[in-house]
Formats: C-alpha cells, sequence, structure tokens
C-alpha cells in the first residue's frame, strides 16, 4: 500500500479511537465523585460551599486524563508530523519503511495515553468521593482532608502524566521514525 | 507555542556559537525580574503602624499562608524552610499565571525547567536531613530495616524526582497545547474556558510541587525523631 494512505489510515483510527476510549473512565469518576458530592451535600448542607468547591477542583484533576487525550487526538488530525513529512515526500519511492514505522507510531501513541490514563481517572474518581464523604463526616478537618487529597491526587496523575508524555514522545520526537526517514535521504 | 513542538526550548530567538537564547531562559529571566522586582517595590516602604500599604498586605497574606502550610506538615518552624519552598511555589505560580499573556511561554512547559527544580528538591533533601541529624544519622535510614533495602531505597528516591519534573512538565505543557489547538479550531470563546481551566491547574500543580518538597523534606528529618522516641 502507499506510505501516504497508510499514514493516513492510522492516523483517522488512532484519532477517533483516543478520544473515545479515552473519554470513558474520566466520565466514569467523575460520575461517582459528583453522586458521592450531592450525598454529602445532603447530609452536611451547611458545608455545601466547601464540598462543591472540592468537588470542582477535583473534578478538574480528573478532567485532565481525559484531556490528554483529546490533546493527542488533536494533534494527530491537525498537527500531524508523519502525515507533513509524507505529504511532502509523496511519489517519492522507498517510503515503504518509514510509512510503516509511521503507521505503527502513530497507532501505539493513541493506545499509550488511552490504556495508560484510564487507571488514574477511575482511581481519582474514587478518591475524590471518598474525600467528599470525609469532609461531610467531618468538616472540621478539611484543611487536612483537602491538602491531602490533592497531594494524593497529584501522585495519581503520574501515571497518566508518563503515557502522555510517552506519546508526544512517540510523535514528536521519534527516534526510529528519525532514522527511518533519514535513510530515505531527505 | 507552535502547534508541532513540545517545549518552547526550540524557540531561539538569539545565537552565537555555542551560546543560545532560547524563549525558555529569556521567559525565565523575566519571572526571576517580576519577582525581585515587585519584592523590591513592594518591601520599600514597610511599616508596623496600623496603616499598612497595599502591597506590603498582600505580600504578608502569601507569606503567612505559606508558613502555615509549612508548619501543618513538618510540625515545625517553618522559617529554614521558607526561602526554599516559598521560592519554588512563586517562581512556579508566577510562571504558570502569566500565560494568560499573549505570545508568552511558560518555562514550567519546558522539561529541562522542570528537571532543574526537582533536581534542587533532590539535593534539598539530603541538605536539610544532613543539618539536622548529621551525616552519619541521615544515611542510616537508606540501609533500614536491611541492608538490602538500600537499592530499593536509592530507586525510590530517584523515581519521585523524575516524577516530580515530569508531572509539572506534562500539565503545563498539556494546558499550553491544548489551547493553542482550541483556537485554530474554535478562536472565539471556548479557548477562554480552557484558559481559565488551565490557570486553575497551574495553580494546583505549583502548590502541589512545592507541597511535595516539603513533604519530601519532612519525611527525611522526622525519620530520625520517631527512632528516638524511648519505647517506641
Amino acid at each position: 500500500m502507499d506510505p501516504l494512505i497508510l499514514v493516513g489510515i492510522a492516523s483517522v483510527i488512532s484519532s477517533g479511537l483516543t478520544i473515545a476510549i479515552g473519554a470513558i473512565s474520566p466520565a466514569l469518576g467523575e460520575g461517582r465523585a459528583v453522586a458521592q458530592g450531592l450525598h454529602a451535600i445532603a447530609q452536611q448542607p451547611d458545608e455545601s460551599g466547601l464540598i462543591s468547591r472540592t468537588l470542582f477542583v477535583g473534578l478538574a484533576m480528573i478532567e485532565s486524563t481525559a484531556i490528554y487525550c483529546f490533546v493527542v487526538s488533536m494533534i494527530l488530525i491537525f498537527a500531524n508530523p508523519f502525515w507533513d513529512f509524507m505529504q511532502a515526500h509523496a511519489g517519492q519511492s522507498g517510503l515503504q519503511d518509514a510509512g510503516l514505522i509511521g503507521f505503527t507510531s502513530i497507532l501505539i501513541a493513541g493506545v499509550t495515553i488511552t490504556t495508560g490514563s484510564i487507571g488514574s481517572a477511575l482511581a481519582e474518581g474514587r478518591s475524590v468521593a471518598q474525600a467528599l464523604d470525609a469532609l461531610a463526616r467531618q468538616p472540621d478537618a478539611s484543611t487536612s482532608i483537602t491538602r491531602t487529597l490533592f497531594v494524593g491526587l497529584a501522585m495519581m496523575e503520574s501515571p497518566a502524566i508518563f503515557a502522555f508524555v510517552v506519546s508526544m514522545l512517540l510523535i514528536f520526537t521519534n527516534p526510529f521514525w528519525a532514522d527511518a526517514i533519514s535513510r530515505v535521504g531527505g | 507555542m507552535d502547534m508541532s513542538t513540545i517545549t518552547p526550548d526550540h524557540l531561539v530567538w538569539w545565537q552565537w556559537g555555542m551560546i543560545k537564547l532560547n524563549a525558555t531562559i529569556v521567559f525565565t529571566w523575566l519571572i526571576m525580574g517580576l519577582l525581585t522586582l515587585g519584592s523590591w517595590l513592594a518591601t520599600r516602604r514597610f511599616s508596623s503602624g496600623p496603616a499598612i500599604p497595599r502591597w506590603q498586605n498582600f505580600l504578608e497574606i502569601i507569606v503567612l499562608n505559606i508558613r502555615e502550610q509549612i508548619t501543618e506538615i513538618s510540625r515545625r518552624d517553618p522559617n529554614p524552610f521558607i526561602p526554599f519552598i516559598g521560592t519554588l511555589f512563586l517562581f512556579i505560580a508566577l510562571s504558570n499565571i502569566l500565560s494568560i499573556l499573549p505570545a508568552y511561554h511558560a518555562p514550567t512547559g519546558s522539561l529541562s525547567t522542570t528537571t532543574a527544580l526537582s533536581l534542587c528538591v533532590f539535593i534539598a533533601v539530603p541538605y536539610f536531613g544532613i543539618r539536622h541529624q548529621g551525616i552519619y544519622g541521615y544515611f542510616k535510614h537508606y540501609f533500614q530495616p536491611t541492608v538490602f533495602m538500600f537499592p530499593f531505597h536509592v530507586i525510590g528516591e530517584i523515581s519521585r524526582t523524575v516524577a516530580l519534573a515530569i508531572r509539572l512538565f506534562g500539565n503545563v505543557m498539556s494546558g499550553a497545547k491544548i489551547v493553542v489547538i482550541l483556537l485554530a479550531i474554535a478562536p472565539l470563546f471556548f479557548p477562554i474556558l480552557m484558559h481559565a481551566l488551565e490557570l486553575l491547574i497551574g495553580l494546583i500543580q505549583a502548590y502541589i510541587f512545592s507541597i511535595l518538597a516539603m513533604v519530601y523534606i519532612a519525611s527525611a528529618m522526622q525519620l530520625h525523631d520517631r527512632q528516638q522516641e524511648p519505647g517506641d
């Protein structure tokens, strides 16, 4: 198959599936956190300001795993370095190997961030929910609960960030791709 | 940030032989200058009377809050830590907040800056630990509970330093990226919302970076205290 077509197919499949699969677990996590937030407000209506503030900051942290997937899929659509290279060298011979490497890199960049962020998003949703429950039970301990929550969220976020950085490296500074296109001679 | 680069390191503005002046360095200097100038201007007219200048009030709120957080985590006098932890927080927070300016590239969106910051933490942990309990007392905890734990302690310390750097870099970089992408697709209203979310995440990351640095330092100092308690 023409390497240009191969890279195009991989980009389309990967960008769609990245955000589709990557959005599942943040949505589940946020749903769980909001459900527990409503429960906590019903339990302690006086503390609703504190509870909803913590809930929204927690949601922003959970949301960021979905944003990583969104960034990767938008880059694959609008700023795809593999596609740009293939377009610039369209019709040139000897691009088969580079096309295969590009095909694999694009697909795996999507798989990395989607599967890598599932655990983080679910875990963050669970711990935000638990923190809201804790706030409803012990509003006096709110400073230490929220501090521990944010530090814990940052730690749980790291696996997703590692996956995100690896998938950006696969797209932008991929040594295998650089080697494959240097063999083509251009 | 351009859509096809992931760090502002590639944006070279001036070059003379081997010496390059890229966006990361320039904006780091800008933040250093702003912090120094701001502190100098604000501390010029300090008063302890009932009517205090507006800027003094502002600085007092920041410094008092940082002191409070440090005291709550370490349960000891915050004075030795506040120059280090406070600088980390102010630098990262200002660097992330300024990203609302056009044509600005947050230096924390470059892996070299965040690595440098987390290396500072990596060095500060043994510095405070040794100063508190001596060289022998500090390095003893690497061999607790047995000698075989030594490599795991070392791996743990290196991996948490790497995680500190990559966490900040990944968050700031993805925030800058999403705004660039949204500006290309829907330039009118939606990027503002994402900018607001990015500012919130930038502040949370500044908070988390300095809190984690303090937690690591405090854990290196507290290990010793707990062993000292009799009958424990």
